[in-house]
This record gives C-alpha cells, sequence and structure tokens, in this order.
C-alpha cells in the first residue's frame, strides 16, 4: 500500500512536469524586419531536383532558372542574359549571367550548369514526366559562360520547361548535404520539423536585395487556424493557390478590412466530357451542356464570385490561347431547342428526355473527397436537369477516379487543367496519350488522329508563326467540339495585414514572390 | 500479482501483431494508392509510367504477402520503413514528435483529474443547491460540445478578441492554456459527472449510515467511507479517457498547429502515408493496452476484491 509520501512526492513530481513544460520558451532569434508566411508542411529537404516533400515555394525561393516565365506568359532572361536556337530547333545556346554565386560562394558558370543538367539526365526515369527531360539530348560546356543544350529533335517548349520550378533549377555542385545552396534571393538558414522554416536573404545573391532581411514559414496545416493567426497578428500574409484558405474566409477577411488580392488566371476549373461513350458523344448534346449550365451562378453562389467566368479551356492570357472564340452563352432555350432538333424530346410526362429508347443521362463523376466538387457536382446536376438531362452523380476515391479517367469510365469528369506554366503545351501534349482524361475524353472525336498529329506538330515546331496556327486549330476544334465544360479559371489568392507592403504574384501556382514585398508601419 | 501483469504484457505481442496485420491488410486492399498521393503531391501528372514508377520506388509493387513480411521482419529491429511522403525513418519521426503529445496528453490528463474530482465532490456534497446547479451546466456544456468547436472559440476568445494567449504553435506556458483547455473539458466533464453519480450511490450506502450513526465527522464519513468506494468507476473512466486525449489530440494538435504525433498522423492518413499510420496504429494499440493494465492493477490497489479475484484468475 502506497504511503502518505510516496503520494506527496508523485503529487510533486507531476507538479514539475508542468513546471518543465512551461520552460519551453520561444527562443528564435528575430532580426527585423521579418516577414511571417505559413504553409502546411516543412518546406523539405530543399534538394533542386527533388519532389515531395521538397515544397516548391520554397524551391523557388533558393534556385533559379536560365529562363523566367512571366505573368503575361512570355519568357524573360534570368541566370541566361540571352540565348540562340538552331535553325533546326536542336540545339539552345545560352550566354550565362556573369558574376552570379550560389549562396555556399561557388561560382556559377557553365560547369556548374552541365553538373546539374546532367544530374537530372543521369535519372532521367524519376523525371520523365517532363518532356524536355527525355528529349535532351546532352549538355556542352564550350567555355565558361556558354552553356549548350542539343535535343533530339526540335521541341518549342524548351524555353517554357526550363522555366519550372523544379527539376531544372541549379543548385551548387558543392553544397554539402543538409546545407542547400542555390543562386536566389533566399537561403534557409534554419527549421525545426512540425514548427517552421527561417529562410535569410543571400547575402551574395546578384540582383537586388529584398526588403525584407528574413521570411519566417510557419508550419500551419488547418486553413482556419491560418486565418486567426493573420487575424491575431502572428502571420502577415496568406499567399498562394493551393486552397490556403477558403473562399469564404477570404471574403470575411475581405470584408474586416484585410488587404485582399486575386491573381491572374492560372488554371482552368473544367469538366471533360466523353465523346467515345454514351449521350455525349453526341455533339449537340455537349453543346446543349455549354448553353444550358449558368456558370455565373456557380461561380456567385459557390466560388464566392472570386474566380472569374471559364467560357475557353485556356484563359487568353496564356500564350496562344488569346484567339477570340465566341463563347457558349448561358441560353436554356437555345439548348432546349437544340436538344430537340437532334432528336432528344422529352415525352409528354416526362423530366427527361430520349432519342430512340435512349435516356439522355450521363453520369458525372468527382471526387467524393473534395467538398467543392460535390457542390459543383450538385449545381451541375440541377442546373441540366432543368434541360431535361439526367446526371447521376459518381463520388469516388482518388484512385478510383484516376482509373476511371485512365479507362474512359465516365460520362463527364472534372478535369482541371495543370495550370502556368504548364499550359497550354504540358496539357495539349498529354492529350495524345491514352491513360489522360483528355485523351479518354476526346477519342470519340472524329478528327482525334488529326488533333493528336497537330499537337505533335506544334510541340516540334520552330516557326512561331506556324505554332500559333496549330494552336489555334487545336484549340478551335476542342471549343467548337465542346469537349469541355470550362467553369471559372482558378486564381492565387492573397491576404495581407497592413504591415506588408508590394505584394505580388508570381507567374506561376507555385511561387510567391517575397523578393519584390516591403515593410510598412501598420497603422 | 507480478505474475498477473507479466501474464498481461506478454499477452501484448500477439495482440500487436493481430492489429499489425489486420491494418496491413485494410490499407492494402482498400481502393486508394499511395503512388497517386505522392505524385499530386509531387505535382507530377499521374500518367501510367509515372504511377508504376512511384509504386516501384515505394515498393507497392511486390506482392503483399512479401510486403508486409519485410515490413514485419524490420519492425521487430524497430526499423518501421521510411515515410512515402517526407523520405525521413518514421519512428525517428514518431519520437521527434511524441513529447510534444505528451506534455499536451500529459498536463490535459492532469488537467480532467485535478478538476474533475473536485467539481464531483463539491456537486455530490451540495447535491440540489446551486454548486450543484453550476457544476451539472458546466459539464453538461463540457461533454455536449465537440472539441474542436471549443478551440475555435477560445482561439476567437483569448487570442482574437482579448489579446492575452498566443493562437497556435509550441513555445512557453502561454501556448499551452488553449489547446490543454480544449482537449480536456469533455474528459473533466465526464469524469465530474461520474464522480458526482457514484459519490451519491455511495452516500446512500448502509456502512456510510452506520458511519454517520457512530457519529464520526463528517469530513472523515467522506473521506474514509464515500469518497473511497466511489473511485473505482472514476479510475475505469480515466483508462477509456487516455484513448479520448490521444483522439482528442488528432484534431486539437491540427488546429493549435502543434508540432505533436496527432498532427503527423492527421497528415499521414489524408495522404495516405502507410508506413507512418501502421507505426502510429500499433503505438497506440500498445500505450492502450499499456493504459489498461495500468487502469486494472490500480483497480486491484483500490478494490482488495478484485485484487483477489486477479490473482486467483
Amino acid at each position: 500500500m502506497q504511503q502518505p509520501g510516496n503520494r506527496k512526492r508523485a503529487l510533486w513530481g507531476l507538479l514539475l512536469l508542468a513546471a518543465s513544460t512551461f520552460a519551453n520558451a520561444d527562443d528564435a532569434p528575430q532580426n527585423a524586419p521579418t516577414l511571417v508566411y505559413s504553409w502546411p508542411v516543412n518546406a523539405g529537404p530543399l534538394d533542386p531536383r527533388g519532389y515531395a516533400p521538397n515544397q516548391m515555394y520554397a524551391q523557388a525561393m533558393v534556385y533559379e532558372p536560365l529562363v523566367r516565365y512571366s505573368a503575361s506568359g512570355t519568357i524573360e532572361p534570368w541566370l541566361a542574359t540571352a540565348w540562340q536556337v538552331s535553325d533546326d530547333g536542336k540545339v539552345y545556346t545560352f550566354t550565362l549571367r556573369d558574376g552570379v554565386r550560389f549562396s555556399d560562394g561557388t561560382a556559377f558558370d557553365a560547369a556548374a550548369a552541365k553538373a546539374n543538367l546532367d544530374a537530372v539526365l543521369a535519372n532521367s526515369q524519376r523525371h520523365r514526366w517532363m518532356e524536355l527531360v527525355t528529349t535532351l539530348d546532352h549538355v556542352e560546356a564550350p567555355d565558361r559562360l556558354t552553356l549548350r543544350l542539343v535535343l533530339k529533335h526540335p521541341y518549342y517548349p524548351t524555353l517554357m520547361e526550363l522555366a519550372q520550378v523544379r527539376p531544372l533549377r541549379f543548385g551548387s555542385p558543392q553544397a554539402k548535404p543538409g546545407e542547400p545552396a542555390g543562386t536566389g534571393p533566399w537561403m534557409r538558414v534554419d527549421s525545426r520539423l512540425g514548427e517552421y522554416d527561417r529562410f535569410a536573404r543571400n547575402p551574395l545573391y546578384w540582383g537586388p536585395t529584398p526588403a525584407y532581411g528574413e521570411v519566417l514559414v510557419k508550419v500551419i496545416p488547418d486553413p482556419n487556424s491560418r486565418a486567426l493567426a493573420l487575424q491575431t497578428g502572428e502571420l502577415q500574409l496568406i499567399q498562394g493557390a493551393a486552397g490556403e484558405i477558403t473562399a469564404s474566409t477570404f471574403v470575411r477577411l475581405r470584408d474586416q478590412g484585410f488587404a485582399t488580392a486575386l491573381s491572374a488566371p492560372l488554371a482552368t476549373r473544367s469538366v471533360a466530357m466523353n465523346t467515345g461513350r454514351g449521350a455525349t458523344r453526341d455533339l449537340a448534346v455537349r453543346q446543349a451542356i455549354n448553353q444550358a449550365v449558368n456558370k455565373q451562378a456557380i461561380i456567385d453562389k459557390i466560388l464566392y464570385g472570386l474566380e472569374p467566368r471559364a467560357d475557353t479551356l485556356f484563359a487568353p492570357n496564356m500564350p496562344y490561347a488569346d484567339l477570340g472564340l465566341e463563347p457558349y452563352a448561358y441560353d436554356p432555350a437555345l439548348a432546349a431547342r437544340q436538344l430537340d432538333a437532334a432528336g432528344w424530346r422529352l415525352a409528354p410526362g416526362n423530366t427527361v428526355r430520349s432519342k430512340g429508347g435512349e435516356p439522355l443521362s450521363i453520369e458525372l463523376v468527382f471526387l467524393g473527397t473534395s467538398a467543392l466538387q460535390k457542390s459543383l457536382a450538385e449545381v451541375l446536376q440541377g442546373e441540366l436537369a432543368k434541360a431535361g438531362m439526367h446526371i447521376e452523380l459518381r463520388a469516388v476515391e482518388e484512385g478510383a477516379l484516376v482509373r476511371r479517367q485512365r479507362d474512359g469510365d465516365f460520362g463527364m469528369i472534372f478535369a482541371d487543367t495543370w495550370g502556368a506554366p504548364y499550359d497550354p503545351h504540358s496539357f495539349v501534349s498529354s492529350m495524345r496519350y491514352a491513360g489522360h482524361a483528355d485523351y479518354m475524353a476526346q477519342r470519340g472525336l472524329p478528327i482525334k488522329d488529326q488533333l493528336d498529329q497537330r499537337i505533335g506538330q506544334v510541340l516540334a515546331s520552330t516557326d512561331e508563326q506556324q505554332r500559333a496556327e496549330h494552336y489555334r486549330f487545336i484549340l478551335t476544334t476542342l471549343h467548337q467540339q465542346a469537349v469541355y465544360l470550362p467553369i471559372s479559371y482558378l486564381t492565387a489568392i492573397s491576404v495581407r495585414r497592413a504591415s506588408v507592403a508590394h505584394v505580388q504574384f508570381g507567374s506561376t501556382l507555385f511561387d510567391v514572390p517575397f523578393e519584390t514585398m516591403t515593410p510598412q508601419q501598420e497603422p | 500479482m507480478l505474475r498477473y501483469i507479466l501474464l498481461r504484457l506478454v499477452l501484448l505481442v500477439p495482440v500487436m501483431l493481430g492489429v499489425s496485420l489486420l491494418v496491413f491488410v485494410l490499407l492494402h486492399l482498400g481502393s486508394t494508392d499511395p503512388a497517386l498521393d505522392y505524385l499530386r503531391l509531387s505535382h507530377i501528372p499521374p500518367t501510367d509510367a509515372a504511377i508504376a514508377e512511384v509504386r516501384h520506388a515505394l515498393g507497392l509493387d511486390r506482392p503483399l504477402y512479401a510486403q508486409y513480411l519485410s515490413w514485419l521482419w524490420k519492425a521487430l529491429q524497430l526499423d518501421f520503413g521510411t515515410s512515402y511522403l517526407t523520405g525521413r525513418p518514421v519512428f525517428d519521426d514518431l519520437l521527434y514528435y511524441l513529447p510534444a503529445t505528451l506534455q499536451l496528453g500529459g498536463l490535459a490528463l492532469a488537467c480532467t483529474l485535478l478538476l474533475s474530482i473536485p467539481l464531483g465532490l463539491v456537486a455530490a456534497r451540495w447535491q440540489g443547491r446551486w454548486p450543484d446547479h453550476a457544476v451539472r451546466a458546466v459539464t453538461f456544456l463540457g461533454v455536449s460540445m465537440p472539441n474542436f468547436w471549443l478551440a475555435f472559440l477560445l482561439i476567437a476568445l483569448f487570442s482574437l478578441w482579448l489579446g492575452w494567449l498566443p493562437p497556435l504553435g509550441r513555445g512557453g506556458a502561454g501556448h499551452l492554456v488553449m489547446p490543454v483547455l480544449a482537449i480536456a473539458l469533455m474528459s473533466m466533464s465526464i469524469n465530474a459527472r461520474l464522480l458526482r453519480a457514484s459519490l451519491l450511490e455511495a452516500r446512500g450506502q448502509r456502512h456510510v449510515t452506520y458511519a454517520r450513526a457512530r457519529g464520526l465527522p463528517a469530513r472523515q464519513v467522506w473521506g474514509s467511507h464515500v469518497l473511497r468506494n466511489a473511485w473505482l468507476p472514476l479510475v475505469t473512466a480515466t483508462g477509456m479517457h487516455i484513448g479520448e486525449l490521444i483522439g482528442g489530440a488528432l484534431v486539437i494538435e491540427t488546429i493549435f498547429a502543434w508540432p505533436g504525433v496527432g498532427r503527423f498522423a492527421v497528415s499521414a492518413v489524408l495522404n495516405r502515408d502507410f508506413p507512418v499510420m501502421q507505426c502510429f496504429t500499433l503505438l497506440l494499440t500498445g500505450l492502450l493496452m499499456v493504459c489498461n493494465l495500468v487502469v486494472d492493477v490500480c483497480y486491484a490497489w483500490l478494490d482488495p476484491r478484485s485484487r483477489l479475484e486477479g490473482v486467483s484468475a
């Protein structure tokens, strides 16, 4: 039996445990000015060629590309100041920026750049999802500031793919394990698993010095907690395109007076329709679906008016996509007439049209774990029911969703585009391969072979005008054939406290340009 | 008694084996594919070739029995594999995050006990009067309110409006107050209500009436005769609360950005990080079994009748 003395000791032990927990105070250094941002997970090991758990926002802070993708869809010089493309489109010769050094002091020159690209080629199996990696034959470094990329065959999106966050950016060949060093404006100086990553200005950076001395990225997985952290001043900025906060929270913060902004369109939220199966084989049905859905109501009611309405597969700010295609206007009466004319008639007393005994019923497949897709699917069901179309909703798990995309086992399926800088070339390129929802959606088109040929030609085209013409054909065909129901253009969001100024958006879904932001006095 | 404890500890082995097999089979027979999650998080288009490549890299293309046996062999050497997502050793990560969760869970348990006992005593001692009504009102709220909702209410009150406490993260004492309260309130309320009911029941027993009739002071009647007999349900409930506290930590750690095992596990579940889920389940099973054992031992210590039954069993 325990004695009273033992009980006392146990109580003291408990009190000491409690006291020890209070002693673990935050002792992180506070070098002003620090910008405080958040991300759901740690930045990862920051390998320039690594995928998950390496976070792209952080890789974009530390590593830089040869050329940069601008928000208007053009390519700008970056670590390369100039480049030339051979007449046959197979050799790209870059002049590298002189005087650039990695944050560990190593010089960035042609040898360092070649070492990085050779490392990608040595592990090409891992990176073959990127077409440039499979197209790249070898890399040459004829002198200190000249880098030559020799391709197996012409591939016009070479520069676009070089601009991507990974795997074709440059880390120091001398970097020690666990100490990543790039040429970018930031370098990671501290990291605590599950708590934060701290980035400091790279003192050797070749470009303008960022106004902030540090960027502290706190690990906050929950969107609601993130919003509360901004409100209480624990965070200064919420920015990104990966669901950092919900649309309703964005609107609430905006109404409370926080400075908010939406980026230009970065990708398209759309539904692909199966041209090879069921009622959606019929062009009239696909066009009627485009006319019968009130997209603006969806945007206002479900997306809180935060995403611009999409009328074409790619937003006009994407390269080669500003074609002036005529949108399918919201016109339920026209949709009904079109269906009637195509033989899909509504028998008296029925709510669903039919043709030759086949009811106008379409299976819409969506990700069951996505509350947003569920809401969108339900509204589409309601809208199309008014036009006499029965939409059967099918919620599936992600694995099942990919299998259905691969097997073409859907009537309609949510299929967002990949976003800048993958749009339009990578996305269009994937349309040629079985296993993609887009290929399976398009396979019923009578001109699918021709479409695939034109996609092959556009990627190999070295002539700008010819390329634009190929894109015009591809995108116009897809639009006229109504293979997609574009709903809205995805944008990045930004909410900031008044202590941060000059907030800009990156040109892709993945980067946040902290180096342009400046501190200011909060009123 | 020692033999009984040893027997229970030996029984841990088959239970853990069974749980590991069950979890492994359930995870791998589902329609989910961790390779897809890896590709999604890596922003790589999920082509057939990419999926096959990742499945091979993660060892998911081997026969199921080979995967399990290889996992088991390594697990016996405390190597629970590497996380699909972070590429880090799972066991090391769990050990890294464990102290933060133990800190939160330990304090929540201490709060549960330190608050529920006086509350239950006060309510039973002054049954039907205002202290009883107040305790019942508070505990009714505590039992009914989901912990995540309470967590957001606490943040809104103490961080947003009053500005007294930091809304998230791990650091000084201020960081602990809200998560501990959010986790502990439900257990504390259940315990207080349970203790009240059990005290009232014990108070009506004949030996208590005789104690009073013998003229013992009220303090002694309550301490030695009522309370002593009312402990037992509380011990059982506390054992069960340890599971609830860990369950609470899953949600609360995510809301308060608390770097603990719970948040790590939630992220693993959301991203189908099988090795983490498997190791976490085993850790939890072991922890709960040990807690149950401790409860049983406490029972035996508090109640000679069950001690004798335990020995004879």
